[in-house]
């Protein structure tokens, strides 16, 4: 108890504004900024106007990590030439990022490494290292939030370096990490003590949230995936879907990518990592122009055992933070819950 | 008063879902749904044998929905249905669908039809009446929708129901697509459906191309400020191009590598270039029905953008895409007096 | 980018084999002088023109570009211009609309006998492009 207040500092959110300055001096700083068409992430000034309240961002921070386009390097005719001059930024601070975004850079790093797998992305290591990671607890969950469903919490602090919650007219800010630490270090001057009571409002938020966190029950989940591969409940799931790429892109543990070269008419170019998505029939599309998941039956039900059972098997992890973003944005209004409870119920009826 | 004359347009299409279906005149049922989310509509396919009995049939149809709840253009499904299978030698034989069509799902259709990928007699359309549909986009606006727990759709008004029992009151003229606001068409004439439902529909809007003139009208630097800043916020996911129901290539332009016309990145004239063409491919063939607009995650507006081809098309050649199989495409065909003010003299 | 002063305008020509691209070679056969900024590709009809072909000139730098073909009624292929004016109508009044100086991509008819016209054209227009500068707006940065 007495670790953690020593841990734990108040920042008077008055003083926001002072702290993005001090930050922005030495880092890239980021923060959900208010837009009418809800928080987006944005560079933080002084004078921006941060929104604390709305449930989340459109786009989740795997941008910053993960971008949509990457230069890998650069040619001319058959030389290749310098990688990309690196950021000057000694650091990137992520302001406000919810604990389901928080928790999926977890799982990104699983598949970039270090760790777990045989390779490693020198580029998203890169800029994981330089990035500070400020969550912020959820106050009220949204209508598509499911994050206890898939392991999570509202208030969750898995990978965060420094764990902010919103107490009204102050933050309460704790480290997570030694990062975390040193940088609570850093802005000792904006900080003040953090005491009992504050903890205990800390708390209390923390338990209403995750009570009020709609449930999905996934119980019987990884064995239905198993059983039913073949089961047409998938023809049936993936009629309404568009294979329009919403859900893959703004989803923040999806990260399958595609490398292409691009040359300029004088022979000069560039090789490019850019998103991808799993339900575009191009995905997998092979030279000879045969085509192992032709349909939007084969691509839908990849998404779905690739996030809840092919990572299950490889790491342990179920790649959902129940974000919801895919339930929101969904143009033809496909709700990944639904799609998971069919499964289950459905399950072996054929 | 009769029976029917008693039904309002979502029992009318319910009844005739069900006597379509249950007659073996159609092979599947495609409506809408209620989405999970408030106001939002989801696409419906209902089979005709479902495997079970007579109240199964009654049930899942009893799932369809009319009114103004934000959904995708039906008619985008339709190409999968009929495009052949590849790989194999014989193809199997085609369904029968019934479905559910508002006057721009429609249009879409016949644009179908007309281009000979979808098969006119093995539709059975089911033309519905349209008051505009809700834009959640501007809902959002007002207030915070995802904290919104149920939501009940008047004729003037929307009733959305926030945590804490609290009622929020809106009118709903305000908060319709702007696609809907300025649709010329909302009703489906009779002769281009197989069965009209009776109900209201809104007026059809006059100066249908303001905001466009109204953008013609700004100065050059100010169309080249707005057009570079929507297209900065697209991230290439091709939900406009998938939502938009005659984007159907199998092998989009924008995709193609052994011509490799444009990257597959976000870069930003790629992008450029990945939206004039898609618009110009749409010249007389879109419906207006703002489909991609909506799809879209990050809210670029396409419309001021679609909507300058779709003049262009009907005030150049005097043509738009309409209800007929007769119609030919304006693009493959010419007239002798087709006008050259563009074209340059030295 | 503007401050070089030996800057020259980069003009892209699309000629259709028949007509436009005769009557540039009769203007060179005829020593008439037009300013050397033109690359001419050759096409065999104006109607082979797909408007990527313009969009990615301008997306690679090209500065202007002009596309010109038979004369409407002379075509070798009846009608490939006719069924082009439609197409080049509708994309110069798109491009227009977003915002590109439409002196950067435009369209002319110019018979294989007219030599003379040829030279005027491309005068007039690397005159109308030189003045609008280098072009900026759709180029890709390829290596960013």
């Amino acid at each position: 108890m007495g670790k953690q207040k020593q841990q734990a500092k108040i920042l008077d959110k008055a003083k926001l504004p002072d702290l993005i300055e001090a930050l922005s001096a030495r880092a890239v700083c980021l923060g959900p900024v208010r837009s009418a068409d809800g928080p987006r992430w944005e560079r933080l000034k002084p004078s921006s106007v941060l929104d604390l309240e709305s449930v989340n961002t459109r786009l989740s921070p795997k941008a910053v990590f993960l971008p949509q386009r990457e230069v890998l390097c650069t040619f001319r005719g058959d030389r290749l030439e310098d990688s990309p001059p690196e950021s000057e930024a000694e650091r990137t601070v992520l302001f406000g990022v919810r604990a389901c975004d928080a928790r999926a850079l977890q799982c990104l790093d699983l598949v970039f490494g270090p760790g777990q797998s045989r390779f490693s992305d020198p580029y998203y290591l890169e800029r994981r290292e330089r990035a500070l990671i400020i969550t912020l607890a959820c106050r009220e969950p949204g209508r598509a939030c499911f994050c206890t469903s898939v392991g999570g919490s509202p208030a969750g602090t898995e990978g965060a370096d420094v764990a902010a919650v919103d107490l009204g007219a102050e933050l309460l800010l704790t480290a997570v990490t030694d990062k975390g630490r040193d940088f609570l270090g850093e802005q000792e001057a904006l900080l003040t003590a953090a005491d009992q009571s504050h903890l205990e409002s800390a708390r209390n938020q923390a338990e209403r949230a995750r009570s009020l966190v709609g449930a999905v029950d996934l119980e019987k989940l990884t064995e239905t995936l198993a059983r039913d591969f073949d089961d047409p409940v998938w023809e049936e799931l993936a009629r309404p879907c568009l294979g329009c790429g919403v859900c893959a892109y703004l989803c923040p543990t999806c990260h399958c990518f595609d490398i292409s070269d691009e040359v300029d008419s004088r022979g000069a170019g560039v090789r490019i990592r850019s998103w991808d998505c799993c339900q575009y029939p191009l995905f997998t599309r092979h030279a000879s122009g045969h085509n192992p998941r032709v349909n939007r039956k084969q691509r839908l039900r990849q998404r779905i055992m690739h996030k809840y059972a092919y990572t299950v098997e490889n790491s342990g992890v179920i790649f959902c933070v129940g974000c919801g973003r895919c339930i929101l944005n969904c143009p033809a209004h496909l709700d990944i819950r639904v799609t998971l409870r069919a499964l289950q119920t459905r399950g072996g009826r054929s | 008063m009769t029976m029917e004359a008693m039904e309002t347009p979502e029992q009318r299409i319910r009844t005739l879902a069900v006597e379509l279906l249950r007659e073996g005149k159609i092979d599947m049922f495609v409506g809408l749904r209620r989405g999970v989310l408030p106001l939002t509509g989801t696409p419906c396919f209902i089979p005709a044998s479902r495997g079970g009995a007579q109240e199964d049939l009654e049930q899942a149809v009893g799932q369809l929905v009319w009114g103004g709840y934000s959904a995708p253009n039906l008619a985008a499904y339709l190409v999968s249905f009929y495009e052949p299978d590849l790989r194999l030698k014989q193809q199997p034989e085609k369904p029968v669908l019934g479905l559910q069509v508002r006057s721009c799902e429609l249009r879409s259709v016949y644009t179908l039809v007309r281009e000979k990928q979808v098969p006119r007699d093995k539709l059975v359309l089911v033309g519905v009446p349209c008051r505009g549909m809700v834009d959640l986009r501007r809902l959002r606006e007002k207030l915070d929708l995802e904290r919104v727990t149920d939501a009940v759709e008047e004729p003037g008004a929307l009733k959305l129901k926030l945590p804490g029992g609290e009622v929020v009151r809106l009118d709903r003229e305000e908060f319709i697509e702007d696609a809907c606001r300025e649709c010329r068409r909302p009703s489906v004439p009779e002769e281009s459906v197989d069965f009209l439902v009776d109900g209201p529909s809104r007026k059809e809007a006059a100066g249908v191309y303001d905001a466009v003139r109204a953008f013609e009208d700004r100065p050059v630097e100010e169309r080249w400020r707005i057009f570079l800043e929507e297209t900065s916020k697209c991230i290439r996911c091709y939900a406009c191009r998938q939502a938009c129901p005659t984007c159907y290539c199998r092998d989009c332009f924008a995709e193609q590598t052994d011509l490799h016309w444009i990257g597959a990145s976000a870069e930003l004239s790629d992008i450029q270039l990945f939206h004039l063409v898609r618009i110009f491919h749409q010249a007389g063939r879109c419906s207006s029905c703002g489909a991609c607009a909506r799809a879209c995650p990050v809210g670029v507006d396409l419309r001021t953008f679609t909507q300058k081809i779709v003049k262009d098309v009907d005030e150049f050649f005097g043509s738009l895409p309409g209800f007929s199989l007769e119609e030919v495409s304006p693009l493959n065909v010419f007239r002798e007096d087709d006008g050259e003010e563009f074209m340059s003299e030295p | 980018m503007t401050a070089d002063t030996n800057w020259q305008p980069k003009i892209v020509a699309f000629l259709c084999n028949w007509c436009s691209y005769a009557g540039a070679d009769l203007a060179g056969v005829s020593r008439l002088q037009y300013p050397p900024n033109v690359r001419i590709i050759r096409v065999p009809c104006s109607g082979r023109i797909n408007p990527l072909y313009i969009l990615k000139a301008l997306q690679d730098g090209a500065d202007g570009v002009l596309v010109s073909g038979c004369h409407p009624g002379d075509c070798h292929y009846i009608s490939g211009n006719l069924l082009a004016r439609r197409r080049f109508a509708l994309l110069k009044s798109l491009l227009t609309y977003v915002g590109i100086e439409p002196e950067r991509v435009q369209f002319a008819w110019v018979s294989a006998s007219e030599g003379g016209r040829f030279a005027d054209l491309m005068t007039k227009i690397s005159a109308e492009v030189a003045a609008l500068g280098p072009a900026q707006k759709l180029v890709k940065e390829f290596r960013r």
